[in-house]
């Protein structure tokens, strides 16, 4: 093993990683930081000074010069409310510790869609028939007139896509 | 015989820079005593929920390890006022009320003085980044110690330290 080598396996850096209460601290000062420069960046494409900034948000300059040229370690709300006043606004996003975006999705499941006059001139092409069939992933359904209106609509929001994955725009109508 | 110095954070393949502390000729290294004082007495009876991380002597030591990091892997601090050159191709890393001094070394182990970039107009023009100020240095960083910020202005006896075991360091190369 190359010198180089051995030296990858033990730095001072991999120690602290391995220790969770130091990773925690390194995590949590790299945020700061990253606030930090995301602030320095805002106040340099804004062209705001400290000065106007500090007018603006209603502060004395020494409390934005700590804030713009310290460690980062600085309460969400007093972040927002600079970026504001820059007039930028952050967003947050979670990753995993391999870089992975962690997408946070709704429990609720969403609305279902309501019948709009696109869908109403369907329904109309519908009742002009005597039977409508829709087809789609080898499963076909044969509906009488008086329920087609209430079925199709039916079917195209719900069973269709939930039971068979089956998409609207597949489906066939036949006399 | 060649030293094996405390590697602080190891060179990568894409990474700019390596960051390692300097010996002097005892083979003591100060930064790595003062990483280590610092450390050791984060949480001397364990980790302590009741006690603010913030306010612990350590973060400043994490503070640091994130800047040297992200120059280890852009080439560049991460904003403004992490880094500052203080003189004599000496710089220093900046976490809250702590510092490091270190200094550049090329593969050779030879050191360049390399200070603040003081025209934009002596800058590559395809540098169009924030950082024009901060020079292209040697691909390994050398951390010489530790102290306490006092002042606005890095006092004088840290600075001819630095020097010193600069100095030291590079005789044993």
């Amino acid at each position: 093993m190359t010198e180089n080598a051995e030296r990858a396996l033990s730095s001072l850096l991999e120690e602290m990683e391995s220790n969770p209460n130091e990773a925690r601290e390194l995590a949590a000062a790299r945020l700061g930081l990253r606030a930090l420069k995301a602030l320095q960046e805002a106040m340099a494409s804004s062209g705001i000074s400290q000065v106007q900034l500090a007018t603006s948000l209603g502060i004395s300059e020494s409390a934005v010069s700590q804030t713009v040229n310290g460690d980062g370690n600085i309460r969400l709300h007093t972040f927002g409310r600079y970026l504001r006043a820059l007039g930028y606004q952050a967003t947050l996003d979670l990753v995993d510790m391999a870089g992975q975006s962690i997408v946070v999705k709704s429990a609720r499941p969403k609305r279902a869609e309501k019948v709009t006059p696109s869908d109403a001139l369907v329904t109309a092409a519908i009742l002009d028939s005597t039977q409508v069939t829709t087809r789609s992933n080898g499963v076909e359904l044969s509906l009488p007139l008086e329920t087609a209106t209430h079925d199709i609509v039916g079917v195209r929001v719900q069973n269709f896509s939930s039971s068979r994955s089956a998409s609207v725009p597949n489906f066939a109508l036949a006399a | 015989m060649t030293k094996v110095r405390t590697v602080i954070i190891p060179r990568r393949a894409g990474y700019e820079y390596e960051v390692e502390c300097a010996q002097m000729s005892d083979g003591s290294e100060p930064a790595n005593e003062y990483i280590t004082k610092l450390r050791s007495g984060a949480w001397p009876n364990g980790y302590d929920e009741k006690v603010d991380p913030d306010s612990q002597p350590a973060h400043v030591i994490y503070l640091m390890m994130a800047t040297l990091q992200t120059m280890a892997e852009s080439g560049v601090p991460n904003n403004q006022t992490a880094i500052k050159a203080l003189r004599d191709g000496l710089w220093e890393v900046r976490g809250d009320t702590s510092r490091m001094a270190f200094f550049d070394v090329d593969g050779d182990g030879a050191h360049a003085s390399k200070g603040r970039i003081g025209d934009r107009r002596d800058v590559d023009p395809d540098n169009k980044d924030d950082f024009w100020w901060f020079p292209l240095l040697d691909e390994t960083l050398r951390l010489t110690h530790g102290f306490a910020k006092t002042g606005d202005k890095t006092e004088e006896t840290d600075i001819e330290l630095a020097q010193l075991i600069r100095q030291e360091d590079l005789n044993n190369d």
